[in-house]
């Protein structure tokens, strides 16, 4: 079947809920797929998906490509999840969620293949209720099936979200004997689909690497954010891959995802930035601007991580200023710039400058939510001044 | 941080230990920060840690949460810091950032902010809204200013529905009286 095929098949089995499917279920597995399902709304409605249309049919095209045909009810589809931290993960219905975090440092369609061979083999190999039935021989089970495990401090929104199925999935991980056979299976998956194997340790080394970045104890509870299990993920995928034939390097550049992914990529660095992941928004830039040389959107980016890393080094605050100067120069209708330069030329004193920064702001962004904060500003100007 | 000290009043009452909901007869004073709030006599408070929540009468409908927050120290959900004396605007962008990493305020929408002034310190006001992990629509006042080392922030948080429009107006008084005495 045609991945396209396939994909309309998929959507129109999400339209209808899992009826009389879930009928042919032992109990606790039919209970696992509602408690999915409820836990899929919840993230579906949180405001945390990233919309992105072109950009979820392409990864569900690469998806299916990848599963090829799954036995019932498992439907393979995949979401993008607004969050900056290095995390996929899917549900024993097939639903699978990636973070733009970790969407944004992946190089090419081998990668991504890889991570949803492994993803998606914990669905179709049932890995939830086989970890449910252990920890229910293992007396957990009323813990497995209670309380959300929750309580996720400094970052990790999403985490917070989850419910027992999801933090299996997203954050403790299933037993490691089903995670090796999550890498034997997905590697075999994306052998099959025709992508590069070489590419498969290449993604874990690039995760390992992207999570030495934020200081350790800030990182994030998710799987994909551990460092002993990436550890666990390179070595078995490096003996995999010295099993297979590999293509040799031609120095491939896979355009098609690089066209994709860019938008993602763009919007993951405003992401990381808000969320003070500085050091992740910096590396992302650079890699923006090798992939995307002229785009001079990435400025303004620039001028914000420079503005929020660094707020008290006069230094990068002057540079970030030139990037908003040089942004106005490059396009007289955005409004931000003037916003940022105007507080600046307010903080120095500066009161001419400050005010027109401010009216050119005001003029060129007449329904901004902080209006009245822009217009107490030039009040107090002009207070001063008389 | 709020939720948590509210389920923490809960189970208090429970075992019967812990932080505890009183009965306002006068200011309430939170020691730490020196803040001083006067809220209407025979509402509820409870103060635990640097924070106080105050309440007419259940935190389910209508509460005022009162905190300081360190300056060089990350927010609960985001690694960005406050910085001394910092413009109020920007102070708020840094809260703002931090509810958007807050999984509790799903669907979390800035609808304004606007300069305000507390204890006669240039402030900011966020006017919000989000729906609550029950999915019942919230609306959220939060006001705030940066002096010092220290940033005050207030948040009046109530179901969008009736409550927050009805007890806006009286949150917004116990801000504007808020004064700081000698901390400890």
């Amino acid at each position: 079947m045609a991945p396209k095929t396939i994909l309309l098949f998929s959507c129109l089995i999400s339209l209808f809920p899992m009826a009389g499917l879930t009928q042919t279920m032992e109990n606790d597995e039919a209970e696992i797929w509602k408690m999915s399902q409820i836990e899929q709304r919840k993230l579906d409605e949180s405001g945390y998906i990233y919309q992105d249309d072109t950009l979820e049919a392409y990864l569900n095209t690469v998806l299916l490509k990848v599963t090829g045909t799954v036995p019932l009810p498992v439907v393979p589809h995949v979401k993008v999840l607004k969050s900056p931290e290095l995390n996929a993960f899917a549900f024993p219905t097939g639903r699978m969620y990636i973070h733009t975090g970790l969407l944004a440092k992946l190089e090419n369609e081998s990668q991504l293949a890889t991570l949803f061979g492994h993803e998606i083999t914990h669905s179709t190999h049932k890995h939830a209720i086989q970890g449910f039935r252990h920890q229910k021989s293992t007396s957990d089970a009323v813990a497995f099936l209670g309380v959300i495990s929750g309580g996720f401090g400094l970052i990790g929104a999403v985490a917070n979200l989850l419910g027992n199925i999801g933090y299996m999935a997203s954050v403790s991980g299933y037993s490691k004997s089903n995670e090796t056979e999550a890498d034997e299976v997905g590697f075999q998956k994306m052998k099959a689909a025709g992508y590069n194997p070489a590419e498969a340790p290449a993604l874990f080394r690039i995760l390992k690497n992207d999570i030495t970045m934020e200081e350790p104890d800030k990182q994030a509870p998710y799987f994909f954010s551990s460092h002993p299990k990436l550890e666990d993920r390179l070595k078995n995928y490096q003996r995999l891959l010295n099993f297979s034939e590999v293509r040799p390097d031609s120095g491939y550049v896979d355009s098609v995802f690089i066209k994709k992914t860019r938008a993602v990529l763009f919007d993951n660095i405003s992401i990381d930035v808000q969320a003070g992941r500085f050091n992740s928004a910096k590396h992302s830039i650079s890699i923006y601007e090798k992939r995307f040389p002229g785009d001079d959107r990435i400025l303004f980016r620039k001028a914000d991580l420079l503005l929020k890393d660094q707020p008290q080094n006069s230094e990068s605050q002057e540079k970030a200023m030139n990037l908003f100067k040089r942004i106005i120069e490059l396009d007289s209708t955005l409004a931000a710039p003037h916003k940022e330069l105007g507080k600046w030329y307010f903080k120095k004193g500066e009161s001419t400058l400050a005010i027109t920064h401010f009216e050119a702001y005001l003029r060129l962004a007449p329904q901004a939510t902080d209006r009245r904060f822009i217009e107490g500003y030039i009040r107090k100007i002009n207070t001063k001044t008389e | 941080m709020k939720r948590i000290l509210i389920s923490l009043a809960t189970l208090s009452v429970l075992i019967g230990c812990g932080p505890e909901w009183r009965t306002v007869k006068g200011p309430v004073i939170e020691t730490k920060s020196g803040g001083v709030l006067k809220a209407p006599t025979g509402w509820k408070y409870m103060i635990k840690d640097k924070q106080v929540l105050i309440t007419p009468d259940s935190p389910d409908l209508a509460v005022l949460c009162y905190q300081t927050l360190d300056a060089e120290k990350p927010l609960a959900r985001v690694k960005q810091k406050i910085q001394t004396d910092m413009l109020a605007e920007d102070l708020a962008a840094v809260i703002t950032d931090n509810y958007r990493f807050t999984s509790e305020y799903s669907q979390f929408k800035v609808v304004e902010t606007s300069p305000a002034t507390i204890n006669e310190n240039d402030a900011f006001l966020i006017l919000s809204e989000y729906k609550s992990t029950d999915g019942n629509p919230m609306k959220m006042l939060t006001m705030g200013y940066s002096k010092g080392n220290k940033a005050y922030i207030f948040e009046f948080t109530a179901p969008k529905r009736v409550y927050f429009d009805k007890m806006k107006p009286e949150m917004e008084r116990i801000i504007s009286l808020f004064v700081l005495q000698l901390a400890e």
